[in-house]
């Protein structure tokens, strides 16, 4: 196996992981297609509650699919067609009398480049909040300073919160600011796909070092092409492989005793 | 810390509300659109309505009369012919000419640049102003006095910059590829231009001069001022002489107090739109005659 | 060697050529601005004309001139602060008076009317083909809006006289409504220009970036709320710019008003009398009698050259601020 990325794996956040490591999210025989290309070929999993889960496979192989599949991203491209169920505190997302803006609502995303709207920082985080919320000036004030600390990025823009536009700020600092955003709401589950891909080392470095505080609050599902990174900072890892769930386990098991001859590949670097 | 869903009792009526708001809006949204489409529509009700008793082939054949009964638009399409033809024959050899110019030729820079603002500011002048340009410049300043040819010269100054643009967006969408492989071969500018890129943007280009053509035979405002007189009971003998083209024919009967001239008006504009119909269905089928053979 | 020199000697005969065509349109601007600098300069010079005995004795127009207006003779800045301030119009009359103002009022009115009438129908349309039409109903829709912008402006003006007017004062004003008046003109011009406005917006509209619908939708957002809250705000500068076109094309408009809107200036601000804008007198002026060099003839350029300033002023902008729209996104 790879030696650097044994050297990422952090075995005593695997050994926490077992007990009441609850799943919050439950995928069962997920299919999705894009037209007549099928993307998910019946994928069924579990995320487990305020754990973050890692989802690696080589480009194509569904990861982006199976995660907006999760918030009903999905269902804005008209060609796709979805079969299957998606549990998530006792109901079925794809059920017809549900609502996709309350699955949204709750499990909540963060976009590969980073997306801010050509608003004022404050508005930008504020933006979820005036559309679900009813809040006086003060409680709004409060819950953008709450997200913006949660996503660190408050003392770096605490004085330009109304001044600075989203779209002023570098590139980490945007990406931090599309989190703020997602958090303003709080949801149960956030949804990062490959966050930093977009970003130099730093700010990667800097957006791991916060997945790792948001975890005590939040649930988190990270798609990444980068094994590394999954194996720094997750506590499960899912492979895919073809639109199929490869392997999932705790990380550190899948990446120094993969249990599938294909997922030793992937991570020994044979393909992908 | 625990996390508080927004999901809560008050949320779900809450968005209730915004996908009703939604769907109002939309709806409006729809009924918007087709405002302008139904409009149109009792428009042309409207007018087929009042000019019907006209539709006769008097209609094409009578002079403008005193009398309702006798007058006719015989005078005003002659004239709509005449000065569209040499407008044309004006205006879209050297318009499409500018515009290879500025899509092969020109180099990038300053000077190119004020070429392209030059030709779309002058493609947003009112048509009136182009009106007492050629008032000022064909019918005084060259004494061509209130004649056919000065009337053309001004539609042909008119559409220039019309014509400029499409068949500037016609020659654009000429691959690159083509003129490439040309290149490659030896071939000179000139030479890649003329047996490539022009017979490839032919039907846009020729689309773009039709276009621009329907709006010069609608145009009225200009040719008022150019003196197209709104009595010419004959045939215009030269292109010196005295004319009248149909808009400027409808526009006098529309101002006359007489009902029966209304009446008469509309169904002009009937026969306007028949022209202009017809140039826009000869266009169409222009384009695609060429599209299939390539 | 020799034949391809004259080859090349072709080639650049030809780009002279072409250059030649191309630089046209530069002759073209070069004459317009010249034909109405020329003239206006000469309108504003009418009192130093009128003050030379010797020009008096050949022009009936400058004696009809002195006659009535003798504070004006020999004072050209007299001509100049009374075009711009004063309230009442009438070359053409023996009263001679030249304020522009009502002129610009009939202007005004109708376009704010036609504005009022293009933007928000125009906005919800755009919205409505960018953000929720599918592709297919989209590709049939907008052709047909075009249409209304190719049909000729004689056939509005026909349809806003003898069946907007008629319609107005029979089912809401009575004859609180003049036969021409500024209302049933702007109704018209505005659903004239719509395509203006709904064709650009739209074009702006969709070129606001993907990502940002995406981050919407992901935070909750309702199809309304994206186009209304993100996509609109984004899109504004643009749209503005759009507007700003219509303006420009109502200002500059001359069938619609020149039958619906009236022939009598008139300073007001109420849509329901008749108005007469600087478009219509233009042609009121044309269909008169008006010899070469003649008062009335200078005053057709001086207010020409009004309208040049205006529209062109208009455009400048509108064209900048598109430019700082495409800078922000792409």
């Amino acid at each position: 196996m790879d030696a650097t990325v044994r050297a990422h794996l952090r075995p005593e956040v695997a050994r926490q992981a077992l007990p009441g490591a609850e799943p919050v999210l439950r995928v069962e025989d997920l299919r999705v297609w894009y037209g007549a290309r099928p993307a998910l070929r019946g994928v069924s999993l579990e995320v487990p509650e305020r754990r973050i889960t890692a989802v690696i496979g080589p480009s194509g192989c569904g990861k982006s699919t199976l995660v907006r599949a999760i918030n009903r991203m999905n269902e804005l491209i008209p060609e796709v067609r979805t079969e299957g169920r998606v549990w998530f505190r006792g109901r079925n997302l794809y059920d017809p009398d549900v609502d996709p803006v309350e699955v949204r609502v709750r499990i909540g995303m963060v976009f590969q480049k980073p997306n801010p709207f050509p608003k004022s920082i404050y508005e930008n985080v504020a933006f979820a909040l005036r559309l679900h919320r009813r809040l006086s000036r003060r409680e709004l004030d409060e819950q953008v300073e709450r997200a913006l600390r949660q996503a660190a990025l408050w003392d770096e823009v605490k004085d330009d919160l109304h001044r600075k536009s989203g779209l002023e700020l570098s590139g980490g600092q945007q990406q931090r600011l599309c989190i703020a955003r997602a958090l303003a709401i709080e949801p149960e589950v956030l949804l990062l796909d490959e966050p930093c891909s977009a970003l130099d080392p730093v700010s990667t470095a800097r957006i791991e070092a916060l997945m790792e505080d948001l975890r005590r609050t939040y649930t988190l599902v990270i798609v990444t092409h980068n094994m590394q990174q999954a194996a720094r900072v997750s506590d499960f890892t899912a492979f895919l492989l073809d639109g199929e769930l490869v392997e999932f386990g705790p990380t550190e098991e899948l990446f120094t005793r993969p249990r599938d001859r294909r997922t030793e590949d992937y991570i020994t670097g044979r393909f992908g | 810390m625990t996390v508080r869903s927004v999901a809560d009792a008050g949320w779900r009526e809450r968005l209730a509300r915004r996908e009703r708001a939604g769907a109002v809006f939309v709806a409006t949204c729809q009924v918007a659109t087709l405002v302008g489409l139904v409009f149109l529509g009792i428009l042309l009700v409207d007018v087929a309505r009042d000019g019907a008793p006209y539709l006769r082939p008097e209609l094409v054949t009578n002079f403008p009369s005193r009398f309702p009964h006798r007058a006719g638009y015989a005078s005003a399409l002659v004239g709509t012919v005449c000065v569209a033809a040499i407008m044309a024959l004006v205006a879209f050899p050297l318009g499409v000419l500018a515009a290879v110019y500025l899509e092969e030729y020109a180099r990038p820079g300053r000077l190119t640049r004020l070429l392209e603002v030059n030709v779309a500011n002058l493609a947003a002048v009112p048509s009136v102003l182009y009106g007492l340009l050629g008032l000022g410049l064909f019918v005084e300043g060259l004494r061509m006095g209130k004649s056919l040819l000065a009337g053309a010269l001004t539609l042909a100054l008119l559409v220039l910059p019309l014509t400029i643009l499409t068949a500037r967006e016609a020659l654009r969408a000429v691959p690159f590829s083509m003129r490439e492989a040309a290149y490659a071969l030896g071939a000179s500018r000139w030479e890649v231009v003329r047996h490539h890129v022009l017979p490839y943007a032919a039907p846009g280009i020729l689309t773009g001069i039709i276009l621009a053509l329907s709006r010069a035979v609608g145009e009225t405002a200009p040719l008022i001022m150019l003196g197209a007189l709104q009595y010419v009971p004959f045939l215009p003998r030269s292109v010196w002489d005295y004319f009248t083209v149909l808009p400027i024919q409808i526009f006098n009967y529309v101002s006359l107090p007489n009902p029966e001239f209304h009446r008469l008006a509309a169904a002009g504009i009937l026969l306007l739109l028949a022209v202009l119909l017809g140039l826009n269905a000869t266009a169409i089928w222009l384009r695609n005659r060429s599209r299939i053979r390539w | 060697m020799e034949s391809s020199r004259k080859a090349r000697r072709r080639e650049r005969w030809i780009e002279v050529g072409l250059a030649a065509s191309g630089y046209l349109s530069v002759v073209v601007t070069v004459a317009i601005v010249a034909v109405l600098a020329y003239e206006t300069v000469q309108f504003f010079r009418l009192p130093l004309h009128a003050a030379d005995p010797r020009l008096l004795s050949a022009r009936p127009d400058l004696q009809r001139l002195v006659e009535a207006r003798p504070d004006l003779v020999g004072n050209p800045w007299r001509l100049v602060r009374e075009f711009f301030t004063e309230t009442t119009w009438s070359p053409l009359f023996s009263t001679k008076r030249f304020g522009v103002l009502p002129l610009l009022a009939g202007t005004i009115l109708t376009s704010t009317i036609a504005l009022a009438v293009a933007v928000p129908l125009g906005l919800l349309a755009a919205t409505y083909l960018s953000e929720f039409a599918a592709e297919g109903l989209r590709a049939r829709v907008k052709p047909a809006l075009e249409l209304l912008a190719g049909v000729p402006t004689i056939v509005y003006g026909y349809f806003a006289l003898t069946f907007v007017t008629p319609l107005l004062q029979d089912y809401v004003f009575g004859q609180a409504l003049a036969g021409q008046n500024a209302l049933s003109a702007g109704l018209v011009m505005g659903i004239m220009i719509l395509p203006l406005v709904s064709s650009l917006s739209e074009d702006v509209m969709r070129a606001v970036p993907a990502d940002l619908r995406q981050g919407a939708y992901a935070l909750g957002a309702t199809r309304m709320e994206v186009a209304l809250r993100v996509v609109l705000p984004a899109a504004l500068s643009g749209i503005a710019a759009a507007c700003v076109l219509a303006l420009s094309r109502a200002v500059g408009e001359t069938m619609i008003v020149a039958l619906a809107a009236g022939q009598t200036p008139n300073w007001t601000w109420n849509p329901l009398e008749t108005v007469e804008t600087v478009t219509a007198f233009i042609v009121q002026v044309s269909l008169g009698d008006t010899p070469y060099g003649s008062v009335e003839y200078r005053t057709l350029f001086a207010v020409g050259m009004l309208l040049f300033v205006m529209t062109l002023g208009m455009n400048v902008v509108s064209v900048r601020v598109v430019q700082r729209f495409r800078e922000r996104y792409l």
